[in-house]
């Protein structure tokens, strides 16, 4: 009976869908090849699942208050690009950074009007916006990466602290606490899961909808350039490739680590599972060994695992 | 509100129709022999006045013809290089083209979508990229039916289906792949290596001409190195992926001594990783293609060399193919445009030709 309580106690926790899964596959990869809890190796982990996460942080914001971006993998690469052109054009780093960041939020406020303002549909207009990003990046970079990074820039993405924890690492951390702290106790956090979970209500409390919405569709660009930045600071050039694919990459994570699809509900914890589960399932196949043709379908099982854990605990929770 | 939704909708269009055009439209741009004429200049197989008059030749005689390029990506180290190959092999001759492909890169529908408007348009000539050969029956028989010309780059089918294809070939690539790793483990600086254990990463483990190079690869290894582990890995045109890999690998392999790039975006991150991981020394590294960056890992040591397909050369060649078939004079079907390594003593060289091509 107690045992019971227990369960039911811990299918209330959304994060446990894929806390679950991660510390399986932890331990399963650690058996075969303790290499995998090797500081190095974790650290490997950590800083892959970072540029994973800050996307992720913002875009658990936008799925919470009912939205979407397919636009991500493109505006990640004209965030490094943009930066890059300026760095090469002699502007100091801290300005390009600024650029970087600028030529997202000119996106996302483009997005967001779009979306919010003229009521299209997020789907075929986030489609529109990474296509016309993606031309934008190839017409001014002719597919071409973009090099010149400085020395000090080059610290950003390469640099680590106490000589072994990356700095990208310590930002992708930071983002991720301030915006769960920001979710779960501001009113701000609670206005975006009125938003999602049911916006006429949440209009009718006096909640500026469509100015959340507007919000978190910035945020998410803002972010994504943010990360373009980090890999151009990472590989001291910008890769006219970077991001590409990343919008279905973190979108699963996101909702892997609770977050509904539908708006409403998630945390940036979740999120944070979510990403460290995708980074620790690429990594961990390599490591176990399995051959290069089998990975991409285990990849796909231990997903598919990962959410009939969760759909089972929401079941459990549901029952409670 | 009518207005607002009004003016969205026409800037989605827009912006779809821009992004639709990212690698298509710009370079769809009919190539006019005049504009490319000045980026020609160096050029020493066609000086310049021959170049006008043949072009003034070709249009006044009405021999003109347009040929249509349906490539796989645009832009980029590789198919950068084919696009500037392809306008300067057609300024020389007077002839105009398009260079076109579709809208994500290496879509096998999107380029056969391409070649069947290239046929229903009767282009003079067609130059392309075969990824999928069974896809492009149709398309290919309908070119033949139209007695249009077909050469591929990089890839090809079969004679029945087209006139001939340039390229590296991928037999001859593994194989100089294996043996520039096997000439780097007979050197001082490598000569504490006894074993050989490999990693080959490739763009996708679909690709057909890569995983050909591959076994060429693992069979040249294997002559010498009987025992060799050989693991085969890709990165999806990711420097991203390709780093992570690596680093993946070095701890799924401690004894992995030999590093193999087979895909010009990965490139920088696998040289990148050696790099800031201070592992030149520990690994023997060999790149793929000449981007300038590519070129200055391998001036820094991240790379031991670089192995240069000559994309370039394959678009340039194609045109000319295209013209000696015209005049009756039928090429070989294979034509291999070689692979050039670059070790470190051969960068500035190597720039220098970049340079005169127009292509830095």
């Amino acid at each position: 009976m107690k045992k019971n309580r227990w369960i039911q106690v811990l299918a209330t926790k959304n994060e446990i869908g894929t806390l679950l899964p991660l510390v399986i596959m932890c331990i399963v990869v650690t058996l075969v090849n303790p290499n995998f809890i090797s500081f190095s190796n974790l650290m490997d982990i950590f800083r892959t699942t970072s540029f994973y996460l800050i996307v992720g942080a913002a875009l658990t914001f936008l799925l919470v208050a009912s939205d979407l971006d397919l636009s991500i993998g493109a505006v990640t690469a004209l965030g490094g690009v943009a930066c890059m052109f300026a760095m090469k054009a002699g502007v100091p780093a801290a300005l390009c950074i600024v650029i970087g960041l600028l030529a997202g939020a000119a996106v996302g406020i483009f997005k967001a009007w779009i979306i919010v303002d003229c009521e299209l549909p997020a789907l075929i207009v986030t489609l529109g916006i990474q296509y016309a990003v993606n031309g934008i990046v190839s017409i001014t970079t002719k597919g071409m990466s973009v090099s010149g990074a400085t020395e000090g820039f080059k610290v950003l993405g390469q640099g680590r602290i106490f000589g072994s924890v990356y700095i990208t690492i310590v930002i992708a951390l930071v983002i991720a606490v301030v915006f769960q702290l920001i979710l779960s106790y501001t009113k701000y956090g609670r206005s975006l899961f009125a938003v999602g979970g049911n916006p006429e209500t949440a209009r009718l409390a006096g909640i500026p909808v469509k100015k959340r919405r507007r919000e978190v569709h910035i945020l998410v660009s803002v972010f994504a350039a943010l990360a373009g930045i980090l890999m151009a600071s990472r590989f001291a050039s910008a890769q006219t490739t970077a991001g590409s694919g990343t919008e279905l990459t973190v979108m699963a994570a996101v909702i892997i680590g609770g977050t509904s699809m539908f708006g409403g509900s998630g945390s940036v914890v979740g999120s944070i599972l979510g990403c460290l589960l995708l980074a620790v399932i690429s990594n961990g196949l390599v490591l176990i060994r399995v051959d290069s043709f089998w990975q991409n379908l285990i990849f796909g099982v231990i997903l598919l695992i990962s959410v009939a854990i969760d759909k089972y605990r929401q079941k459990l929770s549901s029952a409670a | 509100m009518k207005l607002k939704k009004l003016i969205g909708l026409l800037l989605v269009s827009a912006l779809v129709l821009t992004g639709c055009g990212s690698s298509a439209e710009e370079p769809q741009a009919t190539t006019e022999p005049a504009e490319t004429q000045e980026n020609t200049e160096e050029e020493t197989e066609a000086p310049e006045p021959a170049q006008e008059e043949n072009a003034e030749a070709a249009e006044t005689s009405g021999e003109s013809q347009d040929i249509m390029f349906v490539s796989i990506v645009t832009g980029g180290v590789a198919w950068g290089s084919a696009q500037k190959g392809f306008e300067d092999a057609l300024a020389e001759i007077g002839w105009t083209g398009q260079y076109v492909s579709p809208t994500t890169p290496n879509d096998t529908a999107g380029v056969i979508t391409l070649l069947d408007t290239a046929v229903t348009n009767k282009a003079d000539g067609i130059i392309t990229v075969i990824l999928d050969t069974d896809q492009a029956t149709d398309v290919l028989t309908k070119a033949r039916e139209a007695e249009i010309p077909v050469v591929t780059c990089n890839t090809y089918t079969t004679e029945e289906l087209q006139d001939c294809w340039i390229g590296t070939d991928p037999v001859n690539m593994g194989v100089t792949q294996a043996e520039t790793v096997l000439s780097y483990l007979k050197e001082e600086k490598y000569s504490s290596f006894d074993h050989v254990t490999a990693c080959y990463i490739q763009t996708t483990l679909e690709t057909e001409t890569q995983n050909l190079q591959y076994k060429a690869f693992c069979e040249t290894i294997q002559k010498e190195y009987p025992d060799a582990t050989l693991i085969q890995e890709e990165c999806n045109s990711d420097a991203a992926v390709a780093s992570d890999k690596l680093a993946a690998l070095l701890k799924s392999y401690p004894d992995l001594n030999v590093v193999v790039s087979q895909d010009g975006y990965g490139c920088p991150g696998i040289a990148n990783y050696v790099e800031s991981e201070n592992l030149s020394d520990k690994l023997i590294v060999v790149g793929i293609d000449d981007s300038e960056e590519i070129l200055n890992y391998v001036t820094s040591g991240a790379l031991d060399c670089t192995i240069a397909q000559d994309f370039y050369k394959m678009a340039y060649e194609s045109v000319h193919y295209i013209k000696d078939i015209k005049e009756g004079n039928k090429p070989a079907f294979a034509n291999d445009s070689g692979t050039i390594v670059i070790k470190e003593g051969d960068v500035e060289e190597h720039l220098k030709i970049l340079e005169e091509r127009g292509l830095l």
